[in-house]
């Protein structure tokens, strides 16, 4: 779809300026339904029109997670604490989006943190499918817009399948790149060492297509890796692909989801793919270890907001005059939404004296385990393939006063992230209207091959 | 058993407020969740390295070169408040 | 009772660099407009990444290497957690459990009582990198911030507490002073706060009986932080022993089993204050920096950042006195500072005469100069003292002369040339003659005092005839010639 856009674009047959108010258009009418948007960007928009054939998204209207930096633009991370926050400067995989078109930025679980975008300081996110029903998350919003067809594509990040899977109760697809290969500078941080910036799109080659601009080496971000360029949107032959599927324990899943798997083995044998049944026993402890390791980071990534240099400053009153430090980063930080303070709790806890071997450390030496055992079965297999999640999207309201159900949801997506290793989800069937996902995890950096077989499955069962 | 007092102090710790009222609460999920992670001491670590980078990078160091540096008005349009160039905070200790 | 001083330093030095430990701001802030040094990554800005400075961690090495330290080839970066208005990101970055260099020491030179004085080994158990926190200024009613300072990189040196007196501390703090300086890992200018000083002291108070122990005490550790001179330092360190043991007598020698407490120093009235007690609330959670990959250093890199060292101030200081002769006073001066010991090598290799000779107008004279004018050794163009001293040395320049020369070149930037010509001798026997008998003439009630065995008259007449000839004659002959016509009078 982009790629036949940027064509007419080319060869002058809609401006650049159609193309902006034509999408911003249909965000600002179906955001009051929606809430994808926190903020649509008209005026940003149309000032920086730009346009240069070279420009792979030259003109193309993109949406922006809400916890990546774009220079001049309220920045607000899905939190009231950023409400009014202004950013000095943009992130590097903005920065690599060449003269797109921001429609603007996407609504997001505050600081990501979240599997339903319920924790927005800005409203929940309604699934374009089922306005019941919640669109995932945290890129919530960015999913929403994509299925909506507000934007063509959107950049997001995924921690624990933040992008995965929303796109997945969305019926789009979502693309997590090997930690290291897109820049992390300029993204609000959640879990450093498992955040990556992804991208979701309506079809695998569109994904391919924006990967293509944001895979880059970038010397601002430590853990950046220098990998040699390539085109992902050749996709190879997946003709003797050797894919393993994930042996996993049935128990909460839901037998549509089970359903779909199973006809999209079938699938995968049919294009001529060896399948073979694989048993990754560590992979039990990947919650564990993402709910230890993630809060405990999180915990000091947030110590930031202390109400001084940025964000929400806490007024002197009558009640309240300050009259110790604590009062005044207590007040400040009193506009943190309930599930940012209770991973900021979670996390502080983990690492306080005396528990840092028993949790974090422990959690650490797991990690290399499971980072370990997954690097091992690339040894016999190309692709990891599993559900997305264990349900479609579940109603507004079902899970929010249950955390541990819905950290419960992130089963299928989170080893990826433990790992660093890219995965994907791509639609696989609708039951009741509901799209339920497909997740294919591949080696490091072997986004070329988990690629060519989403786009070969897609095009098997949807054209 | 994650008591009150540990709950207190952890919030003391971050500068979150926990009212009185949503203590028991937070102790509640907080003690759902540490019973879940638990599940962790099953693993034997006796031998792992507790040095990680997702990708085994090491060593990641820049030339100690100078660039140029933010304009205090930027710097400004999000402080809580200013004097000259310098960030204004009630006296807070 | 027998009370025994445990002293134990943590000295922070900001590494010489250009940039901040982690981003590319300038770390030469000194007198700059307030936060005009600041960035999206040492503003603590949302979604901004840390980058290891290479040239820190090869200071770092350097300052391991002097002081003995083991240098790791395994370290990491922590985030040590703790929220205060002047640490921008609520964690600073430093390395905790796996830090750069460990287990060290160096030699301090310490009172021997009657026998002059010994040497002393003073175990240092870490040095380890760090980035500094923004300065703050506290009003009556406000603080203000600023962020230049925040992020530059530190050196955090700790030593094990070996001293026992406010002597030791501080010739402890004078050697880290010297070796650092002397390798040019900082400039340690205190002035600037590049080097300060956390003290830890308490008291060890032991009761005897007949010559046995009956009992012992330790008060309480107190650490006394940021103190930036060797003065505050000495006295602090001597305010605590007093008070620490009047406080022991006042509890009726209670043993104290106490926190650990934090005491600030007031340098105005010479006396420490109570800050806070170091209690539970300090819990700084520690973890593994997840922005910034491990540390891994190869041999080569190790070695080359070794190898950059060259030669240490003990060593400089050998060299000095076994090879050149030069007397103790003078070669340490000479060594305090890299770029003097360097400038008399240079200078040594075109002056002709002695060594001491030189290093005496180094020592005595040249750095006098520097320190009143704030300019530095290097300013001076190379090969200046020693055409200068060689002309003295030939008899065609007299040592007053030299002085106002080298004032008016360092301070005046005047020229040289011109100078050395308006001041050479003058070697004209009829001029001198003539002046000489000029001043005889003038002064005949002086000759006869002389005469008479006021000895101390001579000098001024040699003076009388130097201010005639305006300097420029070589005093010994004016001696010789007086004394002659003198006694033929």
């Amino acid at each position: 779809m982009i790629d036949k856009l940027k064509e007419q674009i080319d060869n002058k047959k809609i401006s650049v300026e159609d193309v902006a108010k034509e999408y911003i258009s249909k965000a600002k009418k179906l955001n009051p339904e929606l809430n994808a948007y926190i903020s649509i960007t008209e005026d940003y928009a149309l000032s920086h029109l730009s346009y240069s054939p070279q420009n792979k998204l030259s003109g193309i209207p993109g949406i922006i997670k809400d916890n990546i930096n774009i220079k001049g633009l309220r920045t607000t991370a899905g939190s009231r604490i950023l409400e009014n926050y202004i950013s000095p400067y943009s992130a590097s995989v903005v920065l690599n989006l060449s003269d797109f078109t921001l429609v603007g930025k996407g609504n997001m679980d505050a600081f990501a943190f979240g599997s339903s975008t319920e924790n927005s300081g800005y409203g929940v996110t309604h699934n374009p499918l089922d306005k019941t029903r919640v669109a995932g998350g945290s890129s919530g919003g960015v999913a929403a817009a994509i299925a909506s067809g507000s934007a063509l594509f959107g950049i997001g990040t995924d921690t624990g399948g933040s992008v995965r899977q929303p796109a997945s109760f969305c019926g789009v697809v979502g693309l997590k790149p090997t930690y290291g290969l897109c820049s992390r500078y300029g993204l609000i941080a959640m879990g450093s060492s498992f955040d990556t910036p992804g991208v979701i799109t309506r079809n695998v080659y569109d994904s391919a297509y924006v990967l293509n601009e944001i895979a880059k080496y970038d010397k601002k971000d430590s853990t950046s890796m220098k990998v040699a360029k390539q085109d992902y949107t050749k996709f190879r032959d997946i003709k003797d692909l050797r894919v393993g599927v994930l042996n996993f324990s049935e128990e909460g899943v839901d037998s549509d989801v089970i359903d779909a798997f199973s006809n999209s083995i079938k699938t995968i044998k049919s294009l001529g793919c060896k399948v073979k049944t694989i048993d990754l026993p560590h992979l039990k402890y990947s919650l564990a270890v993402y709910y230890i390791l993630v809060p405990s980071e999180i915990s000091a990534n947030l110590a930031r907001y202390d109400g001084i240099r940025f964000g929400n400053h806490p007024e002197k009153t009558e009640d309240n005059n300050f009259e110790s430090l604590s009062d005044f980063y207590v007040e400040a930080r009193s506009k943190f939404e309930d599930e940012v303070k209770r991973r900021i709790i979670i996390g502080t806890y983990t690492l306080s004296s005396g528990y840092y071997d028993a949790y974090f450390n422990k959690a650490l030496k797991v990690r290399n385990i499971i980072k370990q055992e997954i690097k091992n079965a690339f040894l016999d297999v190309d692709v990891i393939i599993s559900p997305t999640t264990p349900s479609v999207a579940f109603k507004i309201g079902k899970k929010i006063e249950n955390p541990l159900s819905m950290y419960l949801s992130d089963i299928f997506t989170v080893s990826s992230n433990i790992a660093g290793i890219p995965a994907i989800s791509i639609p696989n069937g609708y039951y009741n209207k509901l799209p339920t996902g497909l997740q294919i995890m591949g080696r490091s950096f072997g986004e070329s091959t988990i690629l060519s077989l989403a786009n070969f499955i897609e095009q098997k069962l949807w054209k | 058993m994650i008591t009150k007092k540990d709950i207190l102090h952890i919030a003391k710790l971050c500068n979150i407020k926990i009212e009185e009222s949503e203590i028991s609460k937070f102790q509640n999920q907080l003690a759902q969740i540490i019973d879940y992670i638990n599940i962790l001491n099953e693993v034997d670590t006796e031998d792992i390295d507790s040095f990680f980078e997702v990708n085994d990078l090491a060593t990641v160091l820049r030339e100690d070169t100078t660039d140029i540096s933010l304009d205090f008005d930027d710097i400004k349009i999000n402080a809580i408040n200013t004097d000259k160039t310098q960030i204004k905070v009630n006296k807070v200790l | 009772m027998e009370v025994k001083t445990i002293i134990g330093l943590e000295i922070h030095v900001q590494l010489k660099t250009k940039s901040k430990m982690f981003c590319s701001c300038s770390s030469e802030y000194f007198n700059d407009i307030p936060n005009s040094h600041m960035c999206p990554v040492c503003l603590g800005l949302p979604g901004a990444l840390p980058v290891i400075n290479k040239e820190a961690v090869v200071q770092a090495i350097r300052v391991g290497e002097a002081l003995n330290l083991d240098i790791n080839s395994k370290s990491r970066f922590d985030r040590k957690n703790y929220m205060y208005p002047d640490l921008f990101k609520g964690y600073q970055i430093t390395q905790f459990e796996f830090p750069i260099t460990t287990s060290g020491y160096v030699y301090i030179n310490v009172n021997n009582g009657d026998k002059g004085s010994k040497s002393k080994k003073i175990r240092i158990l870490r040095a380890h990198m760090e980035e500094d926190t923004a300065k703050s200024t506290h009003y009556s009613d406000h603080t203000l911030l600023d962020g230049n300072k925040a992020g530059v990189p530190l050196l955090e040196i700790v030593s094990y507490p070996d001293m026992e007196s406010s002597e030791e501390a501080k010739e402890y703090a004078k050697k880290i002073y010297n070796i650092v300086r002397f390798i040019q890992a900082s400039d340690c200018d205190m002035e600037k706060g590049q080097m300060r000083f956390d003290l830890n002291v308490n008291l060890k108070i032991t009761k005897k009986e007949g010559g046995s122990v009956v009992k012992e005490y330790r008060t309480p550790i107190v650490e006394v932080k940021n103190l930036n001179s060797f003065r505050a330092l000495e006295r602090a360190t001597l305010y605590e022993e007093e008070r620490q043991l009047e406080e022991f007598r006042k509890n009726a020698e209670i043993a104290q089993v106490g926190n650990k407490v934090t005491r600030g120093w007031n340098d105005n009235l010479s006396k420490t204050f109570f800050q806070r007690e170091k209690e539970e609330s300090n819990d700084y959670r520690y973890f593994p920096e997840p922005d910034l990959p491990p540390l891994y250093l190869n041999k080569e890199f190790i070695d080359n950042a070794k190898k950059s060292i060259g030669i240490l101030p003990d060593e400089a200081l050998k060299i000095l006195e076994d090879k050149y002769k030069i007397g103790s006073n003078i070669a340490t001066t000479i060594v305090e500072d890299r770029s003097y010991y360097n400038y008399f090598l240079s200078e040594l290799i075109k002056y002709k005469g002695s060594p001491s000779n030189l290093a005496n107008w180094i020592a005595g004279y040249i750095v006098g100069l520097l320190n009143e004018s704030g300019k530095s050794i290097l300013d001076i163009s190379s090969g200046m003292l020693a055409i200068l001293l060689n002309l003295e040395d030939a008899n065609n320049l007299s040592s007053l002369k030299i002085k106002d020369i080298l004032k008016e070149v360092i301070l005046e930037n005047s020229d040289l040339d011109k100078l050395i010509n308006d001041n050479i001798i003058i070697k004209d026997d009829n001029m001198l003659d003539t002046t000489i008998d000029n001043i005889l003439a003038n002064n005949k009630e002086e000759v006869l005092k002389y005469k008479s065995g006021k000895d101390g008259i001579l000098s001024y007449l040699i003076g009388q005839v130097m201010r005639e000839m305006q300097g420029r004659a070589d005093p010994s002959s004016i001696k010789e010639k007086l004394l002659k016509k003198i006694n033929s009078i």
